[in-house]
């Protein structure tokens, strides 16, 4: 481990591009069918709704809570359990009339006829339609101002050719991470959304560092055998890509398991945009700089053609 | 040691001297989630507001067209705009020339015989930035007579007002008192009745337009529950905003009363109304609803009370609100969170922990894999973690959880500047090249990457800076505040570092 992978390997990644594209559109296709059949578990930040967290003296059963709600007429309250003890649930009220204070009376008045003085209120928050429809909105224009803005940066700094093929792996990244919380029918709140943004920032970050050295390779060897150069910019990059991940990975494992419950889809969510951000990087970013690349020489020489 | 190792010296020292002294000295601004409390968001409804502005302004143009001659069919306010139609159209362009030279806040479009009147942009604006400034005001006025100190009154976007108390209060009461719009309006009462169809009947041809039907509050007579509706004028006699002072008091049977006094200004208006209307009744309205309707029985000027069925707490409240004054417009609660304090307690103990292991385990790996060289890079990332707790301190960043999570995050990304330059460096000397050498390169060429990869995770921490709640506002904070630290911790401290420590030396065993 000392010296892992200080000495570049040989790996002819460029080769094995098509099998990567593959894996990443099956990925993808997955992805967006679960988007579409089973879509996502949002969290109250986006339907709004009133949710009260409680806390037992005891373990408790949810069946056991479930019934007294149905006497104060909360039928459509979910309850959750929150964190490994079975001491704490999460009871989800949608959007409805009256407000949450009515709400949170009938909560009180049902579990006192069961648990009177052994449990605590926690946390009450209630959100409005309006305001979860707005954050809706909200996210969908950060992530698309992220991504021209990354857009900007990356073809201000490299090339646009540069740009294109690190935002494409974005997409990627982002809908592969979204689709693996809907596969588990994770909670998706604004802190996962945030998550996801941190992941586009950070998924870049290796994507640049292999896109720093093709430049450099560039700059000492010319265009001319890009193949070779990306591969070899890969090859050199390998360990720093895999390390740079691997300290943030140890920072997110750490936050997931001691973290507590509230970061727990946090931690979740970058785990996993960190580990595919990672084989995007290697696997789509750099490879597309040659597709691309070759797509637009192409198209330079129809009209070449054409022209005469 | 040349003298400009010494100067780098010398200011890290200063630097390290400042941090222990802020961070001693100041103790961090606590986030509602991690504290416990409250946080109430607001929508104040601006609509409403300018549908108003438009009925005063209605109200001046009729007088300004009559002194000129000019007779109204109709003049309807809709929403966003005000519609005039003239009953002799010729006129129309003697009533713009007026609108032109008299009311410069306005716009005004014709045709035929219609008049549409809008407020200018630039008016619209000051409608809405006075409504949202009196709205603040308002509801931090009235905090402050609630008695809770360090609250946090502020705008939020364009239409919302976000107000934060810390601690344990209770929620019903001060959602009372922060949402209650407190309209006091004393109006002339017309005609009343204990039922809404018995008052309607009277009116077969509806009631006029300068009327209105208001309810009254539920009383008790007889064992029985009865309810008054009023027809009263539109036009109040007198508003809240003519109020000086409002007290607790008890009225003639001993019942919390709330008594209030009024201005000079308004104490001479009122003095004259009431003379006019002595043996009528006064409804005295409050947010829409008649609290009671006392006979005028002589000439009043600057003082009255308001009776209803109030606890003492209820008459205490409504005192406060109404000395703190009303609000400009409607509110509704869009938004409200309330954390119990052990829970914020139990996240600040879990998040350290997370911290805690998250260090030690990058820490022991960045030891590991670069010896010497990752043992400089912890103390730079203890550089790094110790500058952005006292950047925080200094601007008074509050904390939130998310906020700790970035922190967090921060400490495996903030090695990763590290980690891409040693990694060249590595690959430096295994190419062949001296320790010093290597060094030079691994810097020099390691930074331009550096660099650049930061800036991308920066790009996306303005996003969340942008959108997002309070707490994850906290998340971006530290998120791209570490961040940018980064680059000289991870740099340029590092490398000062090992500068030191190395030396001249060509080789060295446990350099990296």
């Amino acid at each position: 481990m000392r010296n892992f992978l200080v000495e570049a390997p040989n790996i002819d990644f460029l080769k094995i591009r098509k099998l990567g594209y593959l894996f990443s559109f099956l990925l993808l296709v997955m992805s967006l069918t679960l988007f579409f059949t089973k879509g996502f578990n949002l969290g109250l930040d986006f339907t709004g709704g009133t949710s009260i967290q409680i806390k037992f003296n005891q373990p408790i059963k949810i069946s056991d809570v479930r019934p007294l709600l149905k006497d104060v007429n909360l039928d459509d309250a979910v309850i959750q359990e929150v964190g490994t003890e079975k001491k704490e649930i999460e009871i989800r009220v949608p959007i409805k009339k009256g407000s949450s204070s009515t709400i949170v009376e009938s909560v009180k008045k049902a579990l006192d006829t069961k648990y009177k003085g052994q449990y605590e209120i926690r946390k009450i928050e209630f959100i409005d339609a309006l305001v979860g429809s707005e954050m809706a909105k909200a996210s969908i224009y950060s992530m698309i101002f992220v991504f021209i803005g990354i857009l900007l940066f990356v073809g201000y700094r490299y090339e646009p050719l540069f740009a294109i093929a690190g935002v494409i792996p974005l997409f990627h990244d982002a809908i592969i991470t979204l689709g693996i919380f809907s596969l588990l029918g994770r909670e998706i709140d604004l802190t996962v959304i945030a998550a996801i943004l941190t992941v586009l920032g950070y998924s870049l970050n290796d994507t640049i560092i292999v896109f720093d050295r093709i430049r450099e390779n560039i700059q000492q060897r010319g265009k001319k055998n890009l193949e070779s150069i990306i591969n070899r910019s890969i090859n050199e990059n390998l360990g720093r890509t895999i390390i740079t991940s691997g300290t943030v990975i140890l920072s997110v494992l750490a936050m997931y398991f001691f973290g507590g419950e509230s970061l727990n889809s946090f931690a979740l969510a970058i785990f996993i945009g960190v580990i595919f951000g990672t084989y995007s990087s290697i696997y789509v970013a750099a490879p597309l700089i040659l597709d691309v690349e070759n797509l637009l020489r192409s198209r330079v020489k129809k009209e070449q053609v054409s022209g005469v | 040691m040349k003298l400009d190792a010494k100067i780098k010296l010398l200011v890290i020292f200063l630097v390290l001297a400042g941090s222990i002294y802020i961070m001693m000295t100041k103790s961090p601004k606590l986030g509602l989630d991690l504290q416990g409390g409250v946080s109430i968001t607001l929508k104040v409804d601006i609509d409403k507001v300018i549908k108003d502005q438009y009925l005063n302004v209605a109200k001046d143009i009729e007088k300004k067209f009559k002194e000129n001659n000019i007779e109204l069919l109709s003049s309807k306010s809709e929403n966003d705009s005000l519609k005039i139609v003239l009953l002799d159209p010729t006129k129309i362009d003697k009533a713009k020339e007026i609108l032109k030279k008299e009311f410069p806040q306005l716009t005004v479009e014709s045709s035929e015989d219609t008049l549409t009147v809008k407020f200018t942009d630039w008016e619209l604006n000051r409608i809405k930035t006075q409504t949202m400034k009196q709205a603040v005001e308002t509801l931090r006025n009235r905090i402050d007579q609630f008695g809770t100190l360090s609250a946090n009154i502020a705008q939020k976007g364009k239409d919302r007002v976000l107000v934060e108390i810390p601690g344990v209060i209770d929620l019903e009461r001060a959602k009372a008192i922060i949402g209650k719009t407190a309209q006091l309006e004393l109006k002339e009462v017309v005609d009343s009745a204990y039922s809404k169809e018995e008052l309607l009947k009277k009116y077969p041809n509806g009631i006029p337009e300068d009327l209105e039907l208001l309810e009254g509050q539920e009383e008790i007579v007889n064992g029985q529950s009865v309810k008054e509706w009023f027809l009263v004028k539109k036009t109040p006699v007198i508003t809240g905003a003519m109020l000086k002072d409002a007290r607790t008091a008890l009225d003639q049977g001993g019942n919390p009363a709330v008594n209030f006094e009024l201005t000079s200004e308004g104490a001479e208006i009122f003095g004259e109304a009431t003379q006019k209307m002595i043996g009528k009744r006064l409804a005295i309205v409050l947010d829409g609803k008649v609290m009671s309707a006392p006979v005028i029985r002589s000439r009043i000027t600057s003082s009255g009370q308001i009776t209803g069925r109030f606890t003492t707490e209820e008459a205490n409240d409504l005192a406060v609100v109404l000395r703190a004054g009303a609000l400009p417009a409607p509110v509704s609660i869009v938004e409200e969170s309330v954390i119990g304090p052990t829970l914020g307690k139990e996240s600040i103990d879990k998040t350290l922990m997370a911290g805690i292991v998250s260090f030690t385990l990058v820490g022991l790996f960045m030891i590991y894999r670069y010896a010497l060289s990752g043992f400089i890079a912890v103390i730079a990332l203890i550089f790094n973690l110790m500058l952005l707790w006292v950047t925080m301190l200094l601007f008074d960043i509050t904390l939130t959880l998310p906020g700790i999570a970035g922190i967090i995050l921060n400490i495996g990304m903030g090695v990763d500047g590290n980690v891409v330059i040693f990694e060249r460096i590595k690959e430096e000397l295994h190419k062949g090249k001296t320790l010093r050498v290597a060094l030079e390169e691994g810097f020099k060429r390691g930074f331009r990457a550096v660099f650049d990869s930061h800036i991308t995770v920066i790009i996306a921490a303005l996003a969340l800076l942008e959108f997002g709640n309070a707490p994850l506002k906290g998340f971006a904070a530290t998120l791209s505040l570490g961040t940018f630290i980064n680059l000289f911790t991870a740099v340029f401290l590092t490398k000062m570092m090992l500068d030191f420590t190395i030396g001249g030396r060509k080789y060295f065993k446990y350099a990296i």
